[in-house]
């Protein structure tokens, strides 16, 4: 046989690509489809960013509300809004975003005041090990969040046009954003299995739905961890990425200029995972830090709750808080909040003291309690 | 900037509307490209952007300097003078350390302990491409087999050519050259054939050869401790992810080149259908293979001197041909294998000729078996090209391809099912299959562009399909092109 020929020259083209055009029909009707079965293919945190990210725009979520509340997965699961209005008297919404980082709450502080929100406090927590990755950790999640402006501001601080291209293409082709979790459900079909989490995600809306932002975890033991594996993947050594803390600033630059005083809370660990961030010097770079920005912004009250005497049996895992644990936290935090501001030096830096802690005992649904409810509920649309 | 990334997406985005809105001014297209050619080597190492620019003025005045002259020896010299500044730069950036460190070696087993040197050096990217073809210009006006031109401008274009500059096809002057001196003509259908090509091209580079690298470089680096089957499974996989990462960088350089009205050569023509290692390299980076051929295989003699000659010929220039790829023995053991693999087919063709049957059914069985056989010598030689990390010696080689798992893969091939762990097989063969299959159809249809002659429809379900291959499995961090390096 000779050789593939390859034909340079055909007879030229005179009419329109219908190969090409063809593709696009079929992409645009399988894209549509995709789009309708989001629930099949997204994992609960993706929905949390898009629904949550909604709230924050929306004037019914943020008018009226007293104390708002932004950060990462510790805040959301760790501080009630319903606990903080029981004890400070002040309604509260929870923004908190699972891997959320300062860009992200930056964000979202940005959406709420433009929704008309006029709070007396912002409560503020940066896991440091979040404040050490890049925003491209969380490339599968910004999709869900950002819209175009919002992209393109965080693709300029970042110096990346790509990061800007890709969230733009994910926005508008469910399958690109959507790709990992497509390819995963692949794999587990071709195996036999599923690994669709859809069933768990109505459960996750409801709970944020009754908790007001906030997700509240079950009940469980004191985790059995790895103290130094968990201590050399996330806090082994120091080093906050430049983009957080541009928009560290720019998020404590807006509440200033509103004039909104803003609580940072350093959240509690497990203890002995604390004791080893100590001992390793993680943890005198990020109170140095954390002391440093501190100073630059005299609005900021750090709400420090590292040494507050959270027993290893408050805690889901080495730095999240089981419903208990959360329950204490967000009752130790309304107490902060109760308080006036304190304009000294020594007052805008408060150790989260346990031993003030009154009420937290009000019931409030967790997330398995969620699910017991929605099932019940179709158990009882069916009969 | 990668062909796989947002960055060269933006650039040329920018690049195609201003290039085809000066069409009626080529000068200014000219101008155009060479600016941008420029900036796109510019983004890997602005300083190196000094070593192309030298290499394109220099080689330009050699070029204009050999027409001019007519005494011989001097003409010569200036075709020297070429050779030794390309040949210099190769050297220096790409060779000193090897060389230095192998005479080393070599100067410790005879006994003396010499501290030879080791200069601290990046090698430029595309520098074994462009000093080859800035080179073959001079080459070509010595010969007389084209004309120098006299537009410094024209010339750089064709030197800083981007779609083909950091990783080839090696243009010929006599081919690029022209289509660079004269106006290029808009035309859709051309265009849409170079969209086509970008397309398969990225879809083969980020869809088989960026998903196949993850499984090859585990193999790889477990090497000692992995079955036969595994082994075997490993050095497949690495075959196709060697020829879809650079083939599909050659397919989107064609295709890009073909959006701005240039053609470049085919440099890949389905190599794993070869019935031959002669086949094979006629098939195998062919710009590559024609340019080692016009100016090293025949300027050596060729096969005029005798059978003794011509084999010393092919051996020398395969030889030199693997250490064109990179500073190892490894190469140099790569390119003397493929080498001898050569002259054994050539000593065994008479043999060949005589068992080559006349029936058609055991005429394509027999083709079937050469395919196969061909296949596998081709992936022996790439066993030794991957261990390019081994010790600057032959023991080096010997150890990483280790004798003992040569022996394990062996028996399980014939003693034992080859079946690897499924975790493996399954995903290699989901990405590696429909490669095939297209293949397939294009060699029984002996057309590498079937897929643009088949109904619309068809052509639309086979874009969707490519579309999503992409999209849902493509490996999208932008990673390195495996020929880069060389």
């Amino acid at each position: 046989m000779e050789d593939a020929r390859d034909t340079a020259a055909p007879a030229p083209r005179r009419r329109p690509p219908w190969g090409f055009l063809g593709m696009l029909g079929i992409v645009m009707a399988i894209e549509w489809t995709l789009a309708g079965h989001d629930l099949d293919f997204t994992a609960p945190w993706h929905w949390d960013w898009r629904v949550i990210g909604k709230a924050a725009t929306r004037p019914d979520r943020v008018k009226g509300r007293e104390v708002l509340l932004f950060g990462d997965s510790l805040l959301k699961f760790g501080v009630m809004p319903r606990i903080i209005q029981q004890g400070s008297g002040k309604s509260t919404y929870n923004f908190a975003l699972h891997t959320g980082q300062t860009s992200s709450s930056y964000f979202m502080l940005r959406r709420a005041l433009r929704a008309g929100a006029k709070p007396s406090a912002i409560v503020l927590d940066l896991t440091p090990h979040m404040l050490m990755h890049a925003p491209e950790i969380n490339k599968h999640l910004w999709p869900e969040l950002l819209t175009a402006e919002e992209s393109f501001d965080l693709a300029r601080t970042m110096r990346s046009p790509d990061f800007f291209a890709s969230i733009m293409l994910a926005r508008h082709l469910p399958s690109y954003k959507e790709r990992y979790d497509i390819r995963a459900n692949l794999m587990a079909a071709l195996q036999g299995r599923s690994v669709s989490r859809r069933h768990e995600i109505p459960m996750y809306r409801r709970n944020w739905k009754v908790n007001d932002g906030a997700q509240l975890m079950g009940d469980s033991p004191a985790p059995a961890i790895d103290v130094e594996q968990w201590t050399n993947s996330l806090y082994s050594r120091w080093f906050p990425h430049p983009v957080n803390v541009a928009y560290l600033d720019r998020f404590l630059a807006l509440a200033a200029s509103k004039q909104i005083p803003v609580y940072w809370l350093l959240p509690p660990i497990l203890p002995s995972i604390q004791a080893r961030t100590e001992a390793t010097g993680f943890d005198a770079g990020y109170s140095a830090f954390v002391r440093d920005v501190h100073a630059r912004f005299p609005g900021t009250i750090v709400v420090d709750a590292r040494h507050a005497g959270f027993a290893p049996d408050l805690f889901m895992d080495g730095a999240h808080m089981n419903r208990r644990g959360a329950l204490k936290l967000s009752a130790a935090l309304a107490e902060v909040l109760r308080d006036p501001i304190s304009t000294s030096e020594s007052g805008r830096w408060v150790a989260l003291d346990l031993d003030r802690v009154r009420g937290g005992e009000m019931p409030i649904e967790d997330v398995f309690q969620s699910g017991m409810a929605l099932q019940a509920a179709g158990a009882a649309t069916r009969r | 900037m990668l062909f796989n990334t947002f960055q060269f997406a933006y650039f040329f985005a920018i690049l195609f509307p201003t290039y085809w809105a000066l069409r009626r001014h080529y000068k200014a297209q000219n101008l155009l490209l060479l600016l941008a050619g420029y900036y796109f080597y510019a983004c890997w190492e602005p300083k190196f952007l000094a070593l192309l620019i030298l290499s394109t003025v220099m080689d330009f005045a050699c070029g204009l300097a050999v027409d001019r002259i007519e005494a011989p020896r001097k003409r010569k010299l200036f075709v020297i003078l070429s050779m030794a500044l390309n040949l210099g730069m190769l050297g220096y950036f790409k060779y000193v350390n090897f060389f230095a460190a192998s005479m080393q070696v070599a100067l410790a087993k005879a006994g003396l302990n010499v501290p030879l040197w080791h200069i601290e050096v990046v090698l430029p990217i595309g520098i074994s491409f462009y000093t080859f073809q800035s080179m073959s210009y001079v080459i070509d006006v010595y010969r007389k087999d084209i004309k120098p031109t006299r537009n410094l401008l024209e010339f750089a274009t064709f030197v800083s050519f981007f779609p083909h500059l950091v990783a080839g096809p090696i243009m010929r002057p006599t081919t690029l050259l022209p289509q660079i001196q004269a106006p290029r003509k808009f035309d859709l259908d051309q265009i849409y054939q170079g969209a086509y090509l970008i397309f398969w091209g990225l879809t083969k580079k980020v869809v088989v050869a960026d998903n196949l690298s993850w499984y090859v470089n585990d193999l790889f680096g477990r090497w000692q401790t992995i079955d036969g089957g595994l082994a075997l499974l490993a050095i497949y996989a690495f075959a196709f992810q060697i020829y879809c990462d650079f083939s599909g960088y050659t397919d989107a350089a064609r295709g890009i080149a073909k959006c701005l009205g240039i053609e470049l050569a085919l440099n890949f023509n389905l190599p794993y259908f070869a019935t031959s290692p002669q086949d094979f390299w006629g098939r195998w980076h062919i710009s590559l293979s024609k340019w080692l051929q016009d100016y090293l295989y025949i300027p050596l003699g060729g096969s005029r001197g005798g059978t003794f000659n011509t084999y010393r010929n092919l051996m020398l220039t395969m030889i030199i041909g693997g250490l064109w790829h990179g500073a190892a023995w490894t190469f140099i053991i790569w390119g003397a294998y493929q080498g001898a693999i050569l002259v054994g087919h050539r000593l065994a063709k008479p043999l060949l000729a005589r068992v080559d049957p006349t029936e058609p059914i055991d005429r394509a069985c027999w083709k079937a078996v050469r395919i196969i056989a061909t296949f596998h010598m081709v992936c022996f030689g790439w066993l030794i090209f991957r261990s390019t990390g081994a010790a600057p010696d032959i023991h080096g080689v010997v150890a990483y391809t280790g004798v003992e798992q040569l022996r394990g893969m062996i028996d399980a091939v014939l003693y034992r099912p080859a079946i690897p762990a499924s975790a493996y097989l399954l995903p290699v063969m989901v990405t590696v299959l429909p490669l095939l299959l297209v293949q397939v159809v294009q060699y029984l249809t002996k057309d590498l562009d079937i897929v643009l002659r088949t109904p619309w429809y068809v052509r639309s379900v086979f874009y969707t399909l490519c579309f999503y291959a992409f999209v849902l499995g493509g490996e999208f961090g932008g990673s390195q092109f495996i020929y880069f390096q060389f």
